[in-house]
């Protein structure tokens, strides 16, 4: 089929990504509402320091009180800085119910401790505290005891880099349990888990999917972080 | 955690009265357990219990102190079914009562959520919580002191209302004013249990229901309010809940079939819920809740199978494999997935039941969905599904085209045999394959023979001694159909297998039900003529007894004119059956009787059995009908000449026209 091309000359599948890019442009979105997602954002995940600047520099208002987010700001540090026992008795301060009602949560806090141990080479005290603490939660939830193995499986290698499981080291790790747990916490204090940006982004993806599977021809966005658009 | 530090931790709890030592003991006791089932059984064991139960009474004035024994308590609960009833045999349950009547909001708050999770285990001690209408007061009346109170007390009871009796002690109390504001609470953790908590008390409660639908709160109809739960926005278990809440309301009689909520908020609702991508409890929730919002509503029944591709959706409820291979291991996820898949199937078999019971085009659909019925011939095979796909072939079998297609393609009455032929099979399931026979052993149907052969006679009459009232009911309901249209050697088999005495007695039955099930069976048997008089030769007195005590007491009219009926059949026989009923003088004396004093409806059976009697080709007619008219039954009828209705007017004259030919 030949390529149709428009009375402007240009042809019609970068008129149509340009089309796009114009009707985006065209959306008004007030810097109020861009300033209060931006806020929304820091308070959900709990960057305080940021959350403060911002509301001076940008002249927002947070939407609660900053002071309730110090108790979520030091269980987040404590697990990113790998002090996990801190964590774990600072979440049971903070809400005495929230590990016993959700023990995956807490068995990623315990598997965190497990690394943090195998990371400092304490082998043996690893493997006791595999077996004293993280085998009954092995037995009962078959997810867990997969990552069990993963986590001991770091145990066989002298350079722990060299594992396939070498992720279970990184800081994203830490960072995602660190996220999993600011989320309870909101959840419990009846508030929303995740930021409006988050849901955002995942209304947007959403419609994409549904733009594709109604056979739609659209620029997709293949890269929110860079909110590059490719052609349809 | 070494068992000697566990006993470090339970002994740092005793004889001490620094305060500050005591709390970071139980901080650290708290610390230790969570979210350790192994250790918390280690520390009951120690004796950690009675220690803090001890500390709790010696104490009581340091709120901050008990509240954190009862977070203790509370995580030590949180372990198996096991801890729990330690901690109600130590007798914890009274102790946090009490500690509801303390000012501190924290401290009560502690002591609530302790007692949620006691009472919404499988454990809980529900007939605690009844035994004492102080108990309940005490919950409702600390309800509205905060998000956590409100949450908990509600929880409490959804958990633990599941006869009339605990609906109507939780009545007793303000429950119902304090839980209609909370629906609209923005707290999903308070508005689900205030949802579910109003569902479980207008349950099959038509008064709560009625209260409920009429209620209002700012203004706005509390079902209004309920319904905008059911948005897509909201979570599933809110919708799912919202929808349950309306359903009750409906079958409760509180709201119509026909209402808006019922008809296009509900229904539509539940059948989203039961699309493939839901968690499965949702859907086997969903299924449940339909099945029983459209049971007894031919609409409903109609608009749900055009919804959505209902019947279509319900298929996938038996993708998932039901049972395992061959030398397959069941571990926990297996089992759990087995699990699901059984869950899923009965849910799916209820509401093929419902959507079936009344509909011949929707029974058609059903049954042809693909694989539907091989399912439920393996399902009648397992004991965790049969009950519900047989409750499914129920609504099929009323169906006279599936009896002579669906039913013979799939020999449906062999695994149904089976379960009557199983000892360990309760009244329910049985009562219900009863009743699934005894269509299919209707004279028009294939498999009616194949049952005669394997003994069906006998297996109904067993269950006539039963006293599970349906199973007899469904047992008479299955010979009355067995000898409709029937040989002289299946009623006569009939007969025998069930006995005269027998009979008798459910002619004496204290239910109208039994009585005319029995009064239609006895009109089967006893038809076609020639067939009469061979059976009254044998039965003829006590069948006679049993009529003539029938029309002797004191029954409704609706009893005595299926008795007039049977007579009517049993004049219609030869000569030695009319020479039967003439003979008995207290029997014409009733007859004439109700001809003379019955509704219309009675007089039209009296007539027809007159009209049976006096035929004028049938032998000895001339000497019937002269002591007929000895009786007055001519006199009688020119009496009823001038009747209203038009029915019983060409009766009695064509009567009249036969006395006159004579």
């Amino acid at each position: 089929m030949p390529e149709t091309v428009g009375t402007s000359g240009i042809n019609e599948e970068e008129n149509s990504r340009a089309e796009w890019l114009r009707r985006i442009t065209e959306c008004e979105i007030s810097r109020a509402d861009t300033n209060r997602l931006i806020m929304d954002y820091l308070v959900t995940e709990g960057y305080k320091e940021a959350a403060e600047r911002f509301s001076i520099e940008a002249n927002v208002k947070p939407l609660r009180q900053l002071e309730t987010m110090d108790q979520r700001v030091a269980i987040k540090e404590a697990i990113e800085g790998g002090r996990i026992q801190d964590a774990i008795a600072l979440v049971n301060k903070l809400d005495p119910m929230l590990l016993d009602d959700d023990r995956q949560l807490y068995y990623k806090l315990l598997q965190l401790q497990l690394i943090e141990l195998i990371r400092a080479g304490e082998v043996e005290e690893a493997l006791n505290f595999a077996q004293s603490h993280l085998a009954e939660a092995a037995d009962h939830s078959p997810e867990f005891l997969i990552e069990l193995e993963r986590s001991l499986a770091l145990l066989a290698f002298d350079d722990l880099e060299a594992c396939p499981y070498s992720d279970l080291l990184s800081m994203s790790q830490r960072q995602l349990v660190a996220s999993k747990i600011n989320a309870s916490i909101l959840d419990m204090e009846g508030r929303p888990s995740q930021s409006k940006l988050a849901l955002l982004l995942k209304v947007s993806d959403w419609s994409q999917c549904s733009l594709t599977d109604g056979k739609v021809k659209f620029p997709h966005m293949t890269n929110f972080a860079t909110a590059e658009l490719e052609n349809p | 955690m070494e068992f000697a530090t566990s006993q470090m931790y339970v002994d740092s709890l005793v004889e001490v009265d620094d305060i500050t030592h005591l709390s970071q003991s139980l901080e650290k006791i708290k610390n230790a357990v969570i979210g350790n089932n192994k250790q918390k059984h280690n520390l009951i064991m120690l004796g950690v219990v009675p220690r803090l139960m001890k500390l709790l009474l010696d104490f009581r004035e340091n709120t901050r102190l008990c509240s954190d024994a009862v977070i203790v308590l509370t995580s030590l609960a949180k372990g198996t079914d096991i801890n729990v009833k330690t901690l109600i045999d130590c007798g914890v349950v009274s102790l946090l009562f009490e500690g509801l009547s303390n000012s501190d909001t924290y401290f009560i708050e502690s002591c609530l959520q302790c007692l949620r999770v006691i009472f919404t285990s499988a454990v809980s001690p529900v007939d605690k919580l009844y035994s004492d209408q102080s108990l309940l007061n005490s919950l409702v009346g600390i309800m509205g002191r905060s998000a956590v109170t409100q949450e908990c007390v509600a929880c409490i009871v959804a958990h633990c209302c599941w006869t009339a009796d605990h609906q109507e002690a939780v009545m007793r109390t303000d429950i119902l004013e304090i839980l209609l504001p909370l629906i609209v609470s923005p707290l999903f953790k308070v508005y689900l249990p205030a949802l579910k908590c109003l569902s479980v008390l207008s349950f099959r409660n038509p008064v709560v229901a009625d209260r409920i639908a009429k209620a209002t709160h700012e203004a706005n109809p509390v079902p209004d309010l309920v319904s905008r739960l059911m948005h897509w926005d909201r979570p599933y278990p809110a919708q799912l809940w919202a929808s349950k809440c309306i359903a009750y309301l409906h079958r409760a009689d509180a709201l119509e079939s026909s209402d808006y909520l019922v008809e296009y908020m509900t229904l539509p609702t539940l059948v989203r819920l039961c699309d493939k991508g839901r968690d499965v409890e949702v859907r086997v929730e969903a299924a449940d809740t339909l099945a029983y919002l459209i049971e007894l509503d031919v609409e409903l029944q109609k608009i749900a199978s055009v919804t959505d591709h209902l019947v279509e959706k319900l298929s996938g409820y038996f993708l998932l494999p039901f049972n395992t291979a061959d030398n397959e291991a069941v571990n926990l996820p297996k089992f759990c997935e087995l699990t699901a898949a059984g869950e899923l199937r009965a849910a799916a078999f209820k509401t093929y039941s419902s959507l079936a019971a009344n509909d011949e085009v929707i029974r058609k659909k059903v049954a042809e969905t693909d694989g539907l019925m091989d399912h439920a011939m393996c399902a009648l095979e397992d004991s965790r599904v049969r009950l519900s796909a047989c409750r499914c072939l129920l609504s099929l079998s009323r169906s006279v085209r599936l009896l002579r297609t669906s039913f013979h393609d799939y020999p449906v009455y062999k695994p149904l045999i089976a379960i009557l032929d199983d000892s360990s099979c309760d009244d329910d399931i049985v009562s219900v394959v009863v009743a699934t026979l005894s269509n299919l052993v209707l004279e028009f149907s294939p498999s009616a023979e194949s049952l005669l052969e394997s003994g069906i006679v006998k297996k109904f009459s067993k269950y006539l001694d039963s006293s599970n009232y349906s199973l007899v009911v469904n047992s008479v309901w299955g010979l009355m159909n067995l000898a409709f249209g029937a040989e002289l050697r299946v009623k006569t088999e009939i007969l025998e297998s069930v006995g005269l005495e027998r009979i008798s007695q459910l002619l004496r039955d204290n239910s109208a039900e039994v009585v005319t099930k029995t009064l239609g069976l006895l009109r089967n048997v006893f038809s076609g003529g020639a067939d009469i008089d061979v059976l009254l030769s044998t039965y003829g007195d006590g069948l006679i007894a049993g009529v003539h005590w029938l029309l002797d007491a004191d029954g409704s009219s609706r009893l005595v004119v299926h008795c007039l009926c049977l007579l009517g059949n049993i004049a219609d026989g030869g000569e030695v059956a009319k020479q039967r009923i003439t003979s008995e003088q207290e029997l014409m004396r009733q007859l004439v009787d109700r001809l003379h004093n019955g509704d219309t409806e009675v007089q039209i059976a009296a007539v027809n059995v007159v009209l049976n009697l006096l035929r004028l080709d049938d032998q000895g007619s001339p000497e019937r009908q002269h002591k007929l008219i000895g009786l007055g039954v001519q006199r009688v009828l020119q009496e009823l000449l001038s009747c209203t209705d038009s029915v019983l007017f060409e009766k009695v004259k064509t009567a009249l026209q036969q006395f006159s030919v004579s």
